[in-house]
């Protein structure tokens, strides 16, 4: 038994949060900053290294010092950082944990000045691109505010599939205004036949707040309709999988070797250190998650303080709703071993009824020592997640 | 006791009791302008809310009047609407007058009137009192000719204020110790105090308003109540300024508030006589007639659990409301709730509403029936007051209802769709009069169950606010009635059925269960909704089944955020209720409530 546990690693998560401007259905911690001053470039590194200092010796002391399994650059746009940057940052976190990380992601926008960065971040250490392709259609990405065009987006593609990187991502967005089923399939297809080996394709959430929102509630946002959507999505899974992906996590498909490993720490509840602007973090029983405004975040940082918004203790209650509410995200679901080894119980010890509710209702099933979602418990995750939260 | 004066202000909704009383405080310097609260008097959230006094307050002042000498002014705030008329004769019970207000632009309004005549029967002196005379569109000559005409009462001696400005406060309460009598009563008799108000204080216990009619109360005093004879040590005795503040004494013609410790709250019925267990008085006082109950609804918790703090939250509002009645029910779709007895409609919604609010309960109310009179083939009588009680339709010989009259006040240029309105819910004309070109007052016989559901909105509606109504029961008549059952895939819904006019079932019918597909969620399966009479199907929508509920957006590592919108979605599936397999939220109940006439 101990010699399956294992040792406690970390993953790191850093909030880069400039954008070239906001796309509006966005409600990231995001900021517009065109093509990123040299300057301000320099100061949001040097609040990030204090950050991570101030961290550590805080709430995720625990983590200090650990095997670093992965990082993950996300936004914003970390492509508008130089590559220079982001092998500077890269190296300040090394040096604070141990081990090689077995991968290192960063997100790229596909536009024409970021594409020629790609040697450099190869260079720099990152060892898996995530593109921010949303779709191969102008008319499209103009709706949805994106910088580049399809063109860009395809050559782009190319040049991040020769760059030496182990893995390279698309994201891939459905239900945009105007999108129809064979648009966003054709832009599948052009995908898996450039041989992309992980796709992330996501339903468009209109979330409240943003310009989509106000759009919408004008009535002047038209979205496909839920037959679309639902035709949309079924081809998509068929397809993927007739090209050799598995659907790992509900929006997230991969070719074999090719999942992502820090991704799938948040589903598992390991450990990330999120730095940064609205970085989230979980290190064993806190959450805890940073402030949003830059400027708030960072006058914390100078006086010597966590720039954190909010944050909470665990209990073990806790941890038992989130390993069932995330683990079934991953369409490989929850191990029953794995949860035994770790709460010294089984799942329906506490959580009995709703397991048997959803399983009557057919959204859940047994297999092989797991737990997991059934095709049509994919349609109706929420169903299933909310069982398990508390109230 | 000559320097006593017990009072009440009545007046039509809006017309500025509130205001006045407020003002009356402020002169008097009982509160101050800093401490005032707007419309302090209005203690509970809900009446701020709606604007409206609700349950009885009272308030002491003391006033040095232009003789030189000290008054003792006892204000006994009383409701305005119509459903609360039993508890407006209970607070004028404990006065010798009564200042009518009338809003000086507005005029006369069917509740001035309906509490104008109360006050009279009661034998109390009745002040007129024009309000918002600072108003530019304020029309005392016309409004004083209306309360000669239309009220009844002398104007001669109206008084004209605006609450608003403070202009003419003072004459009011020169008026009020020149023109209201004193009390009468014997203060050396034995004690006799007239519960007139009482609520559920949760360090008290129970608290009552009394009116001492005879005699004195000593604030250590051993009180009996003469009903039950049993007796309690009083806990607190004191007067209301309007906050509690203790006193040793207080004697005939005095009103205070007394407690206790009285736990129970079904110990104590208003219109109960206290006395003294050293001295107890040989009679008590007359007390008050039994209210009836005139619209009847299911109360359910929508958690089954809640039943048994429901039953308590219900025991303790009897209390401050003896107006409510309720005895246990159960519902084959929704458990073990009540079934309770209203005045009328405001008076079921504010209970639900205080409920709610008061004892944080979430609830599912049934609709609002009358109580019908069944004669069955068999010879039996039965009186009906829950829909699925009607004997089947072979058993029924006849079913009589509840027939009221009416009496709308409103603006001439509306008759027409007030007319229409009335004609639409099988009313008939009783007669109209037109008071000059600003009023008309129209009286209609009509069936309560009509007036139950919505008419007083639509006729809001259709006199865009300007009409105003009051109404008495007038009989029983027989009429043609059915009951139509709602199903939700198949089974019928008890606690949904209603009982209409034959003639506008399918009508009546088809638009609940199309205002209550508005609000049901889709499900993961169809939910088929069907109105039915007997086992005739006359009317079915569908809900038709959610096929995906998924955010397939990831937040990150934003876990956090992700659970609290999980937690917030299974919050409103937790406020829903289950019939069966279907999850139906409280709006889809009340649908039943708010079915409009375009679908007939």
């Amino acid at each position: 038994m101990l010699a399956r546990t294992r040792a406690p690693d970390v993953g790191v998560y850093v909030h880069l949060p400039f954008c070239e401007r906001i796309c509006p259905y966005c409600d990231f911690a995001v900021e517009p900053a065109g093509r990123l001053a040299p300057e301000l470039e320099r100061r949001y590194l040097e609040w990030l290294e204090v950050e991570l200092d101030l961290a550590l010796a805080g709430p995720a002391r625990p983590a200090a010092g650990r095997v670093l399994r992965s990082v993950y650059f996300g936004g914003g746009t970390p492509s508008l950082f130089e590559p220079a940057s982001i092998e500077r940052l890269l190296g300040t976190i090394r040096k604070r944990f141990a081990g090689e990380p077995e991968e290192v992601t960063l997100e790229l926008n596909p536009g024409t000045g970021e594409i020629g960065r790609v040697p450099g971040f190869r260079a720099a250490g990152v060892t898996r691109l995530s593109v921010g392709v949303q779709s191969l259609r102008d008319e499209t990405l103009r709706k949805l505010g994106r910088a580049h065009t399809a063109a860009e987006a395809l050559s782009g593609l190319e040049a991040c599939l020769r760059g030496g990187f182990e893995s390279v991502s698309t994201d891939l967005i459905f239900g945009a205004p105007g999108q129809s089923e064979s648009e966003f399939l054709s832009d599948l297809e052009r995908v898996i036949r450039l041989g992309v080996p992980h796709i992330s394709a996501y339903a468009l959430t209109i979330e409240p707040e943003t310009p989509f929102a106000r759009a919408r509630a004008r009535g002047k946002l038209a979205l496909p309709d839920e037959d679309t959507l639902l035709a949309a999505g079924r081809r998509l899974r068929v397809g993927l999988a007739a090209s050799g992906f598995t659907q790992y996590e509900i929006s997230s498909f991969a070719r074999p070797g090719h999942a992502s490993r820090h991704n799938q720490r948040y589903w598992l509840r390991r450990d990330v250190l999120g730095i940064g602007v609205g970085a989230a973090s979980l290190v064993e029983s806190s959450r805890w998650k940073n402030l949003r405004a830059r400027s708030e975040w960072e006058a914390r940082l100078a006086d010597g303080r966590l720039p954190v918004a909010e944050s909470e203790s665990l209990t073990e209650q806790d941890a038992r709703r989130e390993t069932l509410f995330l683990g079934f995200r991953r369409l490989a679901g929850i191990s029953r071993a794995a949860y035994l080894r770790r709460f010294a119980e089984a799942p329906e010890r506490r959580f009995g009824a709703e397991i048997r509710e959803l399983r009557e209702l057919e959204l859940i099933e047994d297999r092989k020592g797991r737990i997991r979602l059934t095709e049509r418990g994919i349609l109706f995750a929420d169903e299933v997640f909310l069982r398990f939260v508390a109230c | 006791m000559d320097r006593i004066r017990n009072f009440a202000i009545i007046a039509h909704i809006d017309h500025g009791k509130s205001t006045l009383a407020d003002r009356l405080l402020e002169v008097t310097g009982t509160i101050g302008t800093r401490q005032k609260v707007d419309q302090f008097l209005d203690k509970m959230d809900l009446e701020r809310e709606r604007g409206i006094t609700i349950k009885a307050q009272t308030a002491r002042m003391q006033y040095r009047a232009r003789d030189g000498r000290d008054y003792i002014l006892n204000l006994i705030d009383t409701p305005g609407h119509v459903d609360f008329r039993y508890e407006v004769s209970r607070s004028l019970s404990a006065c010798e007058g009564v200042l009518l207000v009338v809003d000086a632009a507005q005029g006369v309004e069917a509740q001035t009137v309906a509490n104008a005549e109360l006050a009279v029967a009661a034998g109390l002196e009745v002040i007129p009192v024009l309000n918002k005379i600072d108003l530019p569109n304020s029309d005392p000559e016309r409004v004083l000719q209306e309360i000669e005409d239309v009220v009844g009462v002398p104007a001669d001696g109206a008084l004209q204020v605006s609450a608003k400005t403070g202009a003419g406060i003072h004459e009011v309460l020169e008026a009020i110790v020149t023109r209201v009598p004193a009390p009468q009563g014997d203060p050396d008799a034995r004690l006799r105090a007239l519960v007139f108000d009482s609520w559920f204080d949760p360090y008290q216990g129970v608290a009552m308003l009394v009116r001492v009619v005879d005699g004195s109360l000593e604030g250590r005093e051993r009180i009996r109540l003469c009903s039950s004879g049993a007796e309690y040590d009083t806990s607190l005795l004191g007067v209301l300024v309007p906050e509690v503040q203790p006193v040793d004494r207080t004697s005939a013609g005095e009103v205070a508030i007394l407690c206790a410790s009285i736990r129970d709250p079904r110990a104590v019925q208003i219109g109960e006589t206290v006395t003294a267990a050293r001295e107890p008085a040989p009679e008590p006082l007359g007390g008050f007639q039994p209210v009836q109950s005139m619209v009847w609804s299911g109360l359910y918790p929508t958690d089954p659990g809640a039943y048994e703090s429901l039953r308590v939250a219900i025991s303790k509002l009897q209390l401050n409301d003896s107006a409510i009645f309720a005895e246990p029910e159960t519902s084959d779709a929704l458990g073990f709730g009540f079934r309770c007895g209203y005045l009328g409609l405001l008076h079921m919604e504010v209970t639900q509403e205080r409920l709610e609010r008061e004892y944080r309960l979430d609830l599912i109310i049934t609709a609002p029936t009358v109580v019908y009179r069944v004669k069955c083939r068999d010879g039996s009588e039965v009186s009906i007051h829950r829909p699925s009680d009607l004997p089947e339709q072979g058993e029924i010989d006849e079913i009589a209802e509840p027939v009221i009259l009416t009496q709308i006040h409103l603006p001439p240029q509306h008759l027409g769709g007030v007319l229409a309105l009335c004609q639409a819910r099988r009313g008939v004309q009783r007669d109209l009069a037109v008071h000059g070109e600003r009023r008309a007052v129209l009286r209609y016989e009509l069936p309560l169950s009509e007036v139950v559901v919505d008419f007083y909105d639509r006729l809001k509606s259709v006199t865009r606010g300007y009409a105003s109504m009051d109404y008495e029961l007038l009989e029983y008549r027989p009429a043609d009635l059915c009951r139509v059952d709602i199903l939700l895939n198949g089974e019928a819904v008890d606690a949904l059925s209603l009982i209409v006019h034959r003639e506008s079932a399918h009508g009546r019918g088809l638009a609940v269960i199309r205002q209550m597909k508005k609000h049901i969620p889709r499900q993961m399966f169809d939910v088929a909704l069907q109105a039915s009479v007997g086992s005739r199907v006359i009317a079915r929508v569908n809900v038709k089944a959610l096929r995906k509920n998924v955010t397939a957006k990831c937040y990150g590592g934003d876990v956090t955020r992700k659970r609290k919108l999980l937690e917030k979605q299974k919050a409103g599936k937790k406020r829903m209720r289950k019939v069966g397999r279907v999850e139906i939220p409280q709006a889809a109940f009340l649908a039943v409530l708010s079915t409009t006439d375009g679908e007939r």
